[in-house]
């Protein structure tokens, strides 16, 4: 997938791994490749972020909105997050009260499943 | 003049020279003595919100102007700096984020840079205006985060 963002299918969830900084100047990009994925029908999104190596509010606003926007088409968006610097930073926007944060992409997966419902 | 232990950058307004920023202000903040690794991370994500905003703003105002960036290390301590020349805005103004869980949240995809600014770092002051504003972060990088 574009923009450093690798991508792989599970359950009819779409699971993108971040790489590298999740910040201003990669959200256009990323943003724009969700809405090609939403474009091609895709509604269930998991996005990986152990990866990720930076994130800050501009990374939080696009992961709230491609939620909002998986949910209003009867989908939804999960995180997985493990690094504890990631966690830290998740948690002083209080992102862990918006998300629920996985351990693992089959967490996340079986999450998507459990509130959507099983499609595959 | 530059003092001994002060970094100056002037970069251009644009997204794709705010992660230049983070990584020579951290590399700058690490000089101090007894840094800790947790509290340069706080700082990287707050001048990155900070020059965001410095960004967002020179977009708003169609100015190509360049962003100042200064950090200036005494110790423990470490000050940063970011002004830029956009429209200015009023700080008291900025909408109430809603609780995290209720629904609504999922609607307010701007505005958490300023409140996650505030704390990370152990002062925020901002002074803005028509001439642009200037954001002034101040750490101690030798303390627990509280």
């Amino acid at each position: 997938m574009r923009n450093g963002a690798g991508a792989s299918v599970d359950h009819d969830c779409l699971i993108m791994a971040v790489e590298g900084d999740l910040d201003v100047s990669r959200v256009p990009g990323l943003r724009s490749t969700v809405q090609h994925r939403i474009d091609d029908g895709w509604t269930r999104f998991v996005v990986d972020l152990r990866p990720c190596t930076f994130i800050d509010s501009a990374g939080f606003g696009f992961l709230v909105g491609c939620r909002r926007r998986a949910r209003q088409l009867g989908g939804g968006l999960e995180i997985v997050a493990t690094e504890p610097d990631l966690l830290r930073v998740l948690a002083l926007a209080e992102l862990d009260r918006i998300f629920e944060l996985h351990g693992s992409v089959e967490d996340a997966v079986a999450r998507l499943v459990a509130s959507t419902g099983d499609t595959s | 003049m530059t003092a001994a232990n002060e970094v100056v950058l002037r970069v251009p307004a644009k997204a794709d020279y705010v992660a230049l920023v983070r990584v020579v202000l951290a590399a700058a903040a690490s000089s101090g003595p007894n840094s800790r690794d947790d509290r340069i991370d706080d700082l990287r994500v707050a001048v990155s919100e900070a020059v965001t905003n410095a960004v967002e703003s020179h977009k708003l105002a169609g100015t190509d102007s360049h962003i100042e960036v200064r950090c200036t290390t005494t110790g423990h301590q470490v000050e940063v700096t970011v002004r830029d020349r956009g429209p200015g805005f009023d700080p008291d103004s900025l909408i109430e984020m809603p609780d995290p869980e209720s629904p609504e949240r999922l609607f307010f995809e701007h505005g958490l840079g300023l409140p996650l600014m505030r704390r990370l770092v152990d002062r925020t002051d901002i002074e803005t205006g028509d001439e642009g504003t200037l954001v002034r972060l101040v750490i101690d990088t030798s303390t627990a985060p509280s």
